[in-house]
């Protein structure tokens, strides 16, 4: 029970943060969505593990799922270019390296967030 | 612990910030801004629909922009400013870096964006004063009233797009160097002229032609230089002028020895253009074909589009960064252009009162020069300032260094404060009624010469050389002068007697960038002139009987070469074959090849390997920085002088060489070098490619397969070709067909960016519609700008 509580309390927690870091990057500056995450961090992370996985994970489901969509859109065509800019990288992995960059990004600003909050807590 | 996993965690966001979004990966940008996929490179990826689009802007009228499925935008406005306002905001949108690159490379501001590997090119183009002459061809639009009004209206549009965009919306490019776009102006517009003025009329072998006199002596330079090809057939073939100005006189010569310190401009940089009466042709209808030959490049350097007014339809293509249409058609007629290889740029050496430059000799007194100070911005290190010297005979491009050139002044046509602007020409091109507005507005351009040649619904077909030609005081032009107490020139060839055409018996007009008249046209000129297209063409010309619209695309995609039907048979009959009889296939296939530069040909590949060698062997005494021997004077001494000194080897000092041993010795060297090549075909050895501007291999294309070779009217090299080919068939209704290699869009992540390259290369045209309003089934979108409130 306590395990499924703790799931859908992730995945809430994630959808919440998703859709903040999302609407985020498209009205304003993509960096505040770097602050969003460490208010997170901050405020509302239940653990250490939990901000770092969260933080990780909302960065990378929507940096991955953009970047996907814009690339299926696309038909590959700007992705193969990068690819081969950056020394004959196959395209398609390219919004899985946008994702991980994203992803490691969401991670260390909840967890300097989580730290912060700490010293509150 | 907490202090420590804070201050990690804290550390680690710090350098993720610093570095992710402030500082420069390598060559790349900061590394979360560029892959961000909200703002960064992923915003370019386009999808192949283009968005609707809505502005509110300086136009007195609702404007429609409606897109075809070439992205060719179709502009209905009531009046041409709103027009070109729209083309503006397109330009804008589709092509602001190549504007951008554009304007500063042609004046010198590139170290500003790349740092201080452009330096040195900026250095130069500061020194030549490309600068200044940008701001003489700004001033020069307040000529006609409504150039003006024009050029602020386009720079309006442009700002306007560029106002409204964010981060994301930056074109890739902007991105990958780590900049962002700043306001257009129309000093900007009179930089992107400068490039195309600089790229069609700067190039000079004054200092070649001057370090190859010193070494060869007046009388070999003469026999290795004649200022006349025999065989040439020119633009104007029957003297249309009754001028009576009596020719120059011997130059006086400054004795160097040199190298040039210039780039010259592409020195293929040509074009043909033709007109066929109607009563050649089948359909009764004159037809109109030009296609420019530029460097290919993407993004093309072409943006095609259609504006309709209430009173007039325009098509055709134009430069990004400059309004109105540059090559194309109306509703009453059809106009291209070439370019004309007359030589205005010279460089001569003042009488100096000392080394330090303090004085000039001018009309027999001493006048001090004013000394120019050129700061250029260097991005990541300090300013860079260039010193140059103005006087009233020229520009001293190299005042202070120990330059060779140190005290030389350099005349250049476009750096002289003239009247006349191309804007005033091709915006009166745009808006004309008939042949006697098209000559109206001719008068205005004067540089880069040009031949425009011209054919309406009527009677009208015409051919007409148009540009401020000098008249030079000494000399020709040709080489650096000597003790120059005037300018080179100061007066030009006047309008009522430069060349044209109108309806000639033969029945066609022509110009293939070779000799505009016969020697016997009264006034000197001299220059850079092509040699074989002019002959094909005109031979072409006078073949059809009758013309159609498909013959005349077929001319233009035509691979024959006059050079190889010259030179081969030459090179052949001095070839003892029996000598090379493990080549017997080879030499066979040269001597039954028709000349014809197809792709999967190896004859091709053979005889330009053979030509190239036989030209360095015979030229083996030449320095690096001398003036090379023309191809038509090559042939005409192979064929009337095989004897001839030129063709003795410095290697064999005790064996005097003729031609033959030339030809064989060539022969052998290169099918040596063919073998080691791997034996590649036509395709594979002249590679014709088209490169991003900026050299990005990801963003350029693969080679193509492009028929052709740059002597034939299909005159594709490496990295250069028809950058539009376009055929007007105008009479009781107009049918029109064009394309160019590339795309209408410069996003390389736009379906738009290179779409039309493999027909292009295919020998492909698309129809172009002038199609009355904006609700036809065949636009795919609409961008509407309505008045401000």
């Amino acid at each position: 029970m306590d395990y499924k509580n703790e799931t859908m309390k992730f995945i809430l927690h994630l959808l919440a943060l998703a859709i903040a870091v999302h609407f985020i990057s498209i009205f304003f500056d993509p960096k505040w969505s770097w602050l969003v995450l460490v208010l997170y961090g901050a405020l509302l992370s239940y653990s250490r593990w939990s901000a770092l996985m969260l933080g990780f994970a909302s960065v990378f489901v929507v940096w991955l799922s953009y970047t996907l969509y814009l690339d299926i859109e696309n038909a590959g065509l700007l992705s193969h270019k990068i690819g081969v800019l950056l020394g004959n990288i196959p395209g398609s992995t390219l919004p899985w390296v946008s994702a991980l960059i994203g992803g490691i990004g969401g991670t260390l600003s909840s967890w300097l967030g989580y730290e912060l909050g700490n010293w509150f807590r | 612990m907490r202090i420590i996993t804070t201050t990690i965690s804290l550390v680690l966001f710090v350098l993720f910030i610093y570095y992710g979004h402030y500082q420069k990966a390598g060559p790349l940008p900061p590394i979360i801004e560029f892959f961000n996929p909200y703002h960064g490179w992923w915003q370019q990826a386009e999808r192949e629909k283009l968005p609707e689009r809505f502005f509110r802007g300086n136009v007195t009228g609702e404007v429609t922009v409606a897109f075809d499925d070439r992205l060719v935008p179709h502009i209905y406005a009531d009046t041409y400013e709103d027009a070109v306002y729209a083309q503006g905001i397109l330009h804008a949108h589709f092509r602001l870096w190549q504007m951008d690159m554009t304007s500063r490379a042609s004046v010198g501001q590139l170290s500003e964006i790349l740092g201080k590997r452009t330096l040195e090119y900026d250095r130069t183009r500061r020194r030549l004063g490309l600068m200044e002459a940008a701001r003489l061809a700004e001033q020069n639009f307040d000529g006609q009233d409504r150039t003006r009004t024009i050029v602020d209206q386009y720079v309006e549009g442009v700002n306007h797009y560029i106002k409204q965009m964010d981060q994301a919306d930056f074109p890739l490019e902007f991105k990958l160097l780590d900049y962002e776009p700043t306001d257009w102006s129309s000093l900007r517009t009179a930089m992107v002229v400068t490039a195309m003025t600089y790229d069609l009329c700067f190039k000079h072998e004054d200092i070649e032609s001057s370090t190859t006199l010193t070494q060869l002596g007046l009388e070999a330079f003469e026999n290795y230089f004649p200022q006349w090809n025999q065989r040439q057939v020119p633009i104007v073939q029957e003297d249309a002028s009754n001028a009576s100005y009596q020719k120059v006189q011997k130059p006086v010569l400054s004795q160097i020895e040199l190298q040039s310190p210039f780039d010259q401009p592409d020195p293929d940089n040509g074009s043909n253009n033709w007109a066929i009466h109607k009563s050649k042709t089948a359909t009764q209808r004159n037809i109109l074909a030009n296609d420019p030959h530029l460097r290919l490049r993407l993004p093309s350097v072409w943006y095609e589009m259609h504006i309709h007014l209430p009173e007039k339809d325009i098509y055709g293509v134009s430069f990004p960064g400059i309004p109105g249409i540059v090559l194309g058609f109306n509703d009453a007629y059809a106009w291209g252009s070439t370019n004309v290889g007359h030589d205005v740029a010279d460089w001569f050496h003042p009488v100096w009162q000392d080394s330090s430059l303090s004085a000039y000799q001018l009309n027999g007194r001493w006048k001090k020069p004013e000394e120019l100070v050129e700061v250029i911005a260097v991005r990541g290190q300090e300013n860079d300032t260039v010193i140059s010297l103005q006087t009233e005979l020229g520009r001293v491009p190299y005042a202070t260094s120990g330059h060779e050139l140190k005290g030389a002044v350099f005349q250049w046509g476009p750096g002289l404060p003239l009247s006349g602007s191309s804007m005033h020409t091709f915006i009166g091109f745009n808006l004309g009624n008939n042949y006697e507005d098209f000559r109206a507005a001719l008068v205005h351009h004067k540089f880069p010469a040009q031949n425009f040649v011209f054919a309406d619904r009527e009677e009208n077909v015409a051919l007409h050389v148009q540009g401020a030609l000098p008249i030079r005081n000494i000399g020709d032009g040709r080489f650096i002068m000597d003790s120059m107490e005037q300018m080179s020139w100061s007066r030009y060839i006047p309008q009522e007697d430069l060349p044209f055409e109108h309806n000639p018996d033969k029945g066609f007009v022509s110009s293939a960038n070779q000799h505009s008249t016969y020697p016997s046209y009264p006034y000197l000129y001299h220059g850079s002139f092509e040699d074989f297209r002019g002959r094909t063409l005109n031979r072409l010309l006078s073949e059809q009987n009758p013309a159609s619209s498909a013959s005349v695309k077929e001319m233009q995609q035509s691979a024959y070469s006059l050079k190889a039907a010259e030179a081969l048979p030459l090179l052949m009959e001095m070839l003892d074959s029996a000598t090379f009889v493990k080549y017997a296939a080879d030499l066979d296939g040269l001597q039954t090849w028709d000349f014809n530069y197809y792709t999967n040909l190896s004859s091709p590949a053979l005889f330009e390997l053979w030509w190239a060698t036989f030209k360095e062997l015979t030229m083996d005494e030449w320095g690096d920085d001398w003036l090379p021997i023309e191809d038509f004077r090559m042939i005409q001494l192979l064929e009337e002088s095989p004897n001839d000194t030129i063709f003795d080897w410095l290697e064999t000092e005790t064996f005097r060489e003729t031609a033959k041993d030339i030809v064989h010795l060539s022969w052998k060297a290169s099918i040596e070098k063919y073998d080691s090549l791997g034996r590649p075909d036509w395709m594979a050895q002249k590679g014709t490619y088209i490169e991003h501007m900026a050299m990005i291999d990801a963003f350029s294309t693969d080679v193509l397969a492009v028929p052709g070779s740059g002597d034939a009217l299909n005159a594709t090299k490496e990295h250069h070709g028809p950058s539009w080919r376009m055929v007007v068939e105008l009479g009781d209704k107009i049918d029109a067909w064009g394309i160019y290699p590339g795309g209408q869009s410069g996003n390389p992540g736009s379906y738009f960016y290179d779409n039309q390259v493999e027909d292009w290369a295919q020998g492909k045209y698309y129809p172009l519609h002038l199609f009355e309003g904006p609700d036809q089934k065949e636009f795919t979108t609409k961008w509407t700008i309505k008045t401000k409130p």
